[in-house]
């Protein structure tokens, strides 16, 4: 036994030595602006965009009445900027594609009771029914905070996150390569587009929600209620001939969710006054006039919840 | 449970192996069928219940069969072969030949709607019905004595290395081996894991990136042209060479581990020289098992030359069925037959042909024309394997033939996936030819790397480049469907 402990500590070391030997030429390495890793694997992400610049603007020791977090339907859905004519601070920290996987790492990392007076948790199934592969590749390229890199990688359970890591941290000094004309200050993104062609929405799909995702979705809610950290749950508006019958079967799970962690949940999935032309740019997304009107409904709706206070309330 | 799945590689494998080495030898059989019950039950649990099935059917038909002689021995015989089959026609081909049923009724211009019964063809049922059917058939012959244990029968058609795709096992090789005290033995620990390594690498960072091209032009090949086709079916070749391969080695390995030896299932097939000596490299077990079972009962080489030819194509046309209920397998399959038969009847001009050429003097030559003639012909045939209809099979071949348009879809096919992506993977494929002949032979313990530095700095290679330039996401191997 000792001959095979020795024998898979020399195969261990060996390993090692081959592994940063290839991660550094493959991340160090640039081909056209981009490291060469990128041209052999496809999940990897670049550095640069909505995420990188976000996380860079985000300050744990301001005070938010409201922080948004979630996928694509959060950072381009809920304008801080339509909060703040009101007179609430806000704060967007939704990412492309993120699920619970991301989003409990991001909260336990960077929000905390002082800082976010409401933390509004945008669902979306799509999200939750995706392995966090995409948003992970996304966050650890961008993410500032190293804990929240290292934990979400590891938690995807997947050879890649160790990749993602290793790329991480050997360019780390790499400036980003590219930016993301969309990005508006306070971690928003704007569309002005309107869907121009029909779309295709598919119907009768099953909802398979990821059992890890579910199960860290229950984890957030968990560490928000211990860390003191207010939550609400919104569903934002999606196009009428979207697949209703998924969504309810979603609702159903995550209802049931919200009501064992006392948690409110606001469905606008189906209750806006929405055109699926006029104020989406594709199958799901609002476009700017879109999000718009759906902020205009949900402010006063979270005042009147009494969701929102004001600072030194 | 997949083998490149994170449950299997470090909960199942190290849990079984540890428990397998610290219980005693008489426990042992019990810990890997519930191992091999569990590992079977993580695909569709419900379908343990046809194996279990199987399992009894030949259990007691082996009992009988050797209890008994002449007319009712081959009785109980017949019986086991059609309770096996009967499962295997029901699960696996009902709904091919009812549609098939349907077609023909709608070519005759009769109503006629196929019923769906829902039904989920069980994973690895053609392997383990062959694996079980060949002990009934060895007891038969007299070959093999009847196993009284239930538990080790169950066991022997059970072994969860091999259960869901093979190598389809004897029982004079595996359930004789059930028996065996198997101690703690370093090198053989060792050289399983170092095998086992190399099956993982071809998986995950050979076939699983053949897949991305490949799927992306099968699904729907009439939109690309002959280059992208010939692209994708070379890739395809490589595919499911590493896929299925990869899969055995690590079959192999794990069973290594534990003191098993199960059958080699393939020998470097791309390097042979001849469609029937590919037949002796590739999937060694199911060739050998046509072979034994019904090519030499249908009289094999030993009749008249047409009925030779016909038990050839009779028997190639069997194997197309066995991989899968569809008429484009059975194409294949048929195909493979007509390369032997025709290599058979055109044997005396190919051999005036090699000395019109003057290649009976360069040996070398003739020999690298003839591996290259005999993997362009598999890879015509794979054509047939891959493509889900003939439409798609005749398009992919046709684009082959068609010089106009020979680059369409191919700049689109280099955006879609990434220039980068395509072309590491063409550069590694090409890497894994030139090293899998060295490299298959390590793996199987049949070369050594004599210094131990340079071992150490193979496997580790090895291992890191799984890791770096696999392509992760729990694949299904293509046999499991089978």
């Amino acid at each position: 036994m000792r001959r095979f402990l020795t024998a898979t500590l020399l195969l261990g070391l060996s390993f090692a030595l081959a592994y940063a030997a290839a991660m550094l030429v493959l991340c160090r390495v640039e081909v056209g602006g981009a490291p060469l890793i990128h041209r052999t694997g496809d999940y990897f992400k670049l550095k640069g965009g909505n995420s990188y610049r976000k996380f860079r603007e985000f300050r744990a020791d301001s005070v938010y009445d409201v922080v948004f977090i979630g996928s694509s339907h959060a950072y381009r859905g809920y304008d801080p900027r339509i909060f703040t004519q009101h007179g609430w601070s806000a704060f967007n920290l939704g990412t492309s594609g993120q699920g619970p996987l991301n989003t409990y790492h991001i909260v336990r990392t960077h929000l905390n009771a002082r800082n976010t007076r409401l933390l509004l948790l945008d669902v979306y199934e799509g999200a939750m029914e995706r392995d966090g592969l995409e948003s992970t590749s996304d966050l650890t390229r961008n993410l500032v905070d190293d804990r929240a890199a290292v934990a979400m990688a590891l938690a995807l359970k997947d050879p890649r996150g160790i990749n993602m890591l290793a790329l991480r941290f050997l360019t780390r000094d790499r400036p980003p390569t590219f930016v993301d004309s969309t990005y508006r200050p306070g971690g928003y993104s704007v569309r002005t587009d309107r869907v121009e062609k029909p779309l295709h929405y598919v119907q009768g799909r099953p909802l398979k929600l990821d059992p890890d995702q579910l199960c860290f979705f229950e984890r957030t809610l968990e560490h928000c209620a211990k860390a003191g950290i207010p939550v609400v749950l919104v569903n934002h508006p999606y196009p009428w001939q979207s697949d209703r019958a998924k969504h309810a079967a979603f609702n159903a799970e995550l209802g049931a969710i919200a009501r064992r962690f006392h948690v409110p949940y606001l469905d606008f999935a189906y209750r806006h006054t929405l055109d699926d032309e006029d104020h989406f740019y594709d199958h799901n997304h609002l476009n700017q006039a879109g999000v718009e009107r759906f902020n205009a409904t949900l402010l006063p709706e979270l005042e009147a919840m009494g969701l929102l206070h004001r600072q030194g309330q | 449970m997949l083998f490149n799945s994170f449950a299997f590689c470090f909960v199942f494998f190290p849990l079984v192996t540890v428990g397998y080495f610290l219980l005693p030898h008489r426990f042992r059989w019990a810990l890997l069928l519930a191992a091999s019950c569990w590992f079977y039950m993580t695909f569709v649990p419900a379908y343990i219940l046809i194996l279990a099935f199987t399992i009894a059917v030949d259990y007691a038909a082996g009992l009988l069969i050797e209890g008994s002689s002449g007319q009712r021995r081959k009785a109980w015989l017949v019986a086991s072969i059609v309770a096996n089959l009967g499962v295997l026609a029901f699960f696996k081909y009902y709904a091919f030949l009812d549609g098939t049923i349907a077609a023909l009724m709608q070519a005759a211009g009769i109503a006629y709607t196929p019923t769906d019964l829902g039904i989920l063809l069980p994973i690895g049922l053609s392997f383990h019905t062959f694996q079980s059917l060949s002990y009934t058939i060895e007891v038969y012959r007299g070959h093999q004595r009847a196993e009284r244990r239930p538990g080790i029968f169950a066991l022997y058609v059970m072994f969860y290395p091999q259960l869901v795709a093979g190598p389809i096992e004897r029982p004079g090789n595996l359930l004789n081996q059930l028996d065996h005290v198997h101690r703690w033995d370093h090198a053989r620990v060792v050289h399983g894991l170092q095998q086992m390594l190399w099956g993982f690498f071809k998986k995950l960072v050979i076939a699983d990136r053949c897949a991305v091209v490949v799927d992306h032009v099968y699904a729907d090949p009439s939109g690309f042209g002959g280059v992208a086709t010939l692209l994708a079916t070379s890739l395809f070749a490589l595919q499911i060479y590493c896929d299925f391969s990869g899969y055995t080695d690590i079959a192999l390995g794990a069973a290594r581990v534990m003191g098993f030896n199960l059958m080699v299932n393939f020998r470097t097939p791309y390097r042979s020289a001849s469609i029937s000596e590919f037949w002796s490299r590739w999937h060694i077990s199911l060739s050998s098992w046509f072979r034994d079972y019904v090519y030499i009962p249908l009289g094999g080489n030993r009749v008249v030359k047409w009925r030779w030819y016909m038990n050839l194509l009779l028997v190639f046309l069997l194997s197309g069925l066995w991989h899968g209920a569809s008429w484009t397998y059975v194409a294949w399959g048929g195909l493979h037959g007509l390369y032997l038969v025709g290599a058979l009847v055109l044997a005396g001009p190919r051999e005036q042909l090699r000395h019109l050429l003057g290649l009976h003097r360069r040996p070398g030559l003739d020999h690298a024309l003839a591996v290259l003639v005999t993997v362009l012909l598999v890879v015509v045939g794979w054509v047939f394997f891959r493509a889900t209809t003939f439409a798609d099979a005749w398009a992919v071949l046709g684009s082959w033939v068609s010089p106009e348009g020979c680059w369409k879809g191919f700049n689109g096919l280099l955006r879609e996936l990434g220039a980068g992506m395509v072309l590491t993977t063409v550069l590694l494929s090409v890497a894994f030819l030139g090293l899998d002949p060295w490299a298959d032979a390590v793996a199987k313990g049949e070369r050594r790397i004599a210094r131990r530095p340079l071992r150490y700095a193979y496997f580790g290679t090895l291992l890191a480049a799984s890791l770096v330039l696999g392509q992760y996401g729990a694949a299904m191997f293509i046999y499991f469907q089978f």
